[in-house]
């Protein structure tokens, strides 16, 4: 036998002691979970929504379209022609596609996979034809606004659509979002840890009989503290992994009938990529761990003051 | 296997030492008696050899190890090299008999099946092979106190420490603890044995120590001697 020799425990030893220490207090375990899970939803759902619009916005955006000028009906071919050549002279503007009421209701059609009931009833005629330019960099201010007015004024051109002042809209909106997306996160990721460490401070104190056991039969170090720390991770693993699940469950459910609504998401939203999923799961196992830490630091520091 | 030098422990807000000045050798293998009444300082004094209280004055020696000056490594691995048994007997509830003994195996680091083997080996020994998957809430209190003396020796401790672990029990159980931590030692433990049980005081003929107001006023090597 080992008379006091210092030895190394094996693995099993940590992952039985952690699961243990899971299921000797399965209620504030539960409430660990559930913590760490709704944390780690919020995050995911800020996330998720926050990559999808930057997606619609960069699509917009690179789409390379900054004006949309739509033609009323009964324009002659030669017109057309005539404006695209006028479109094409005319200073600032870098290229010029006409889109015709074909080509537009077969791009609707092609957005609206899934959901061409919508269609039903509807031709061609219903969709105006229209010019899409590029605009070059550098034109802006009064010169870009007496350019669309214009352009407004032609009887000819129904509407006139500056695309770039809507991204540049979006863009800003984007901004905003993002920042209220970093405060929310920054919140939750406070709260939660102020919440799983108090857990955890909970489960380490119902337990502090047992603790003292530990201590008294010579648990030192990582035989005394690695299995509290090894229940943080795995439950910091099951609430986010239970987050994300639950996440892609809701997307499932909500991005085709969303898409078939909002024609702009068709084709367009997705759920998070693997590296954004793990990247959660693996935050949510983070928490699960500097929870489990603060809750020993706190129990530590009451033990000693119980001690004196 | 102990040598203490001049030991004294004195807690804030308390009128004088808990422990005064107390000088003791012990030496490997003996089975020592520390006894006096309630308040002498026995607890304190057993609590500074296991290392839960550190003295404030003097100098202590248990098993190679200096006790005034030790890291928590240290300390814990003293508290490997030693066999600690309670009054209360301070098993974990919810762990079954048998893990409760391996429990203070595998936190030294011995391989969950080994640690089982001897957890069997030492309750066979305390007469507790039956009671291996029960849980300790259903034991009788001595059946409880064997279970923590099969715990502080399941890793074959040099010395085992033991504050009144007679102390809530009736006059037959205790008799069968004496036995128990007497055939211990002819295994080759050392054991210091707090108590002021006057059954168990009668039935051990060793060396004894008694302690009043904190200081170690008698050591007999034979309680017979004693007035």
């Amino acid at each position: 036998m080992s008379r006091g020799r210092p030895q190394l425990q094996p693995t099993s030893f940590f992952i039985r002691r952690a699961v243990d220490s899971i299921l000797a207090t399965p209620v504030i375990s539960s409430v660990t979970i559930t913590s760490i899970a709704v944390s780690v939803l919020l995050a995911g759902t800020v996330l998720l929504v926050g990559s999808n619009v930057y997606r619609v916005v960069a699509g917009a955006a690179a789409s390379g379209v900054d004006v949309s000028v739509y033609l009323a009906n009964g324009v002659s071919e030669t017109r057309v022609v005539e404006l695209k050549k006028s479109f094409a002279a005319t200073g600032g503007v870098g290229r010029v596609q006409y889109v015709s009421k074909d080509e537009a209701w077969q791009f609707l059609a092609g957005n609206l996979v899934g959901s061409a009931e919508l269609l039903d009833g509807l031709d061609a005629e219903v969709l105006p034809a229209s010019f899409e330019l590029a605009l070059e960099q550098g034109i802006s201010g009064p010169g870009l606004d007496s350019l669309l007015e214009s352009w407004s004024a032609m009887p000819e051109i129904e509407d006139v659509q500056y695309n770039r002042q809507l991204g540049q809209r979006l863009r800003g909106t984007m901004g905003l979002v993002r920042w209220v997306a970093w405060a929310l996160g920054a919140l939750a990721l406070v709260a939660s840890t102020i919440i799983v460490g108090a857990t955890f401070q909970l489960a380490v104190f119902t337990r502090r009989e047992e603790m003292e056991v530990l201590r008294l039969v010579g648990a030192v170090g990582t035989a005394y503290w690695g299995p509290l720390l090894l229940a943080g991770l795995l439950e910091g693993l099951l609430g986010s992994a239970a987050a994300v699940a639950m996440l892609a469950l809701v997307f499932r459910l909500t991005a085709g009938p969303l898409a078939a609504e909002l024609p702009l998401l068709a084709g367009v939203t997705a759920f998070l990529t693997p590296l954004q999923s793990v990247t959660l799961v693996a935050w949510g196992a983070g928490l699960g761990v500097v929870g489990s830490w603060l809750g020993m630091q706190r129990f530590a520091a009451w033990s000693s003051a119980s001690q004196r | 296997m102990i040598r203490l030098n001049n030991i004294g422990k004195s807690f804030e807000g308390r009128p004088g030492p808990a422990v005064d000045s107390v000088s003791l050798h012990v030496e490997p293998g003996e089975f020592v008696l520390l006894t006096g009444a309630s308040g002498a300082g026995k607890t304190t004094l057993m609590r500074i050899l296991f290392g839960e209280e550190i003295a404030t004055e003097g100098t202590g020696v248990v098993n190679g190890r200096n006790l005034d000056c030790m890291e928590s490594d240290a300390l814990a691995a003293l508290r490997r090299e030693m066999g600690l048994v309670f009054q209360d007997s301070r098993l974990i509830d919810r762990l079954s008999v048998r893990e409760n003994v391996a429990l203070a195996a595998e936190v030294g680091g011995v391989h969950c099946a080994e640690a089982r083997r001897r957890a069997d080996d030492l309750l066979c020994m305390m007469g507790m092979q039956d009671y291996g998957d029960m849980l300790p809430l259903h034991l009788a209190s001595g059946e409880r106190q064997r279970v923590a003396l099969a715990r502080a020796l399941v890793n074959d401790p040099v010395l085992l420490l033991a504050d009144e672990p007679t102390g809530s029990l009736d006059p037959d159980t205790t008799a069968e603890i004496l036995e128990l931590l007497q055939e211990v030692n002819r295994r080759g433990t050392t054991v210091l044995m707090a108590t002021h049980d006057m059954d168990a005081l009668e039935q051990l003929s060793c060396r004894m120590l008694v302690m009043a107001g904190g200081r170690l006023v008698e050591d007999s090597p034979d309680p017979s001697r004693l007035q």
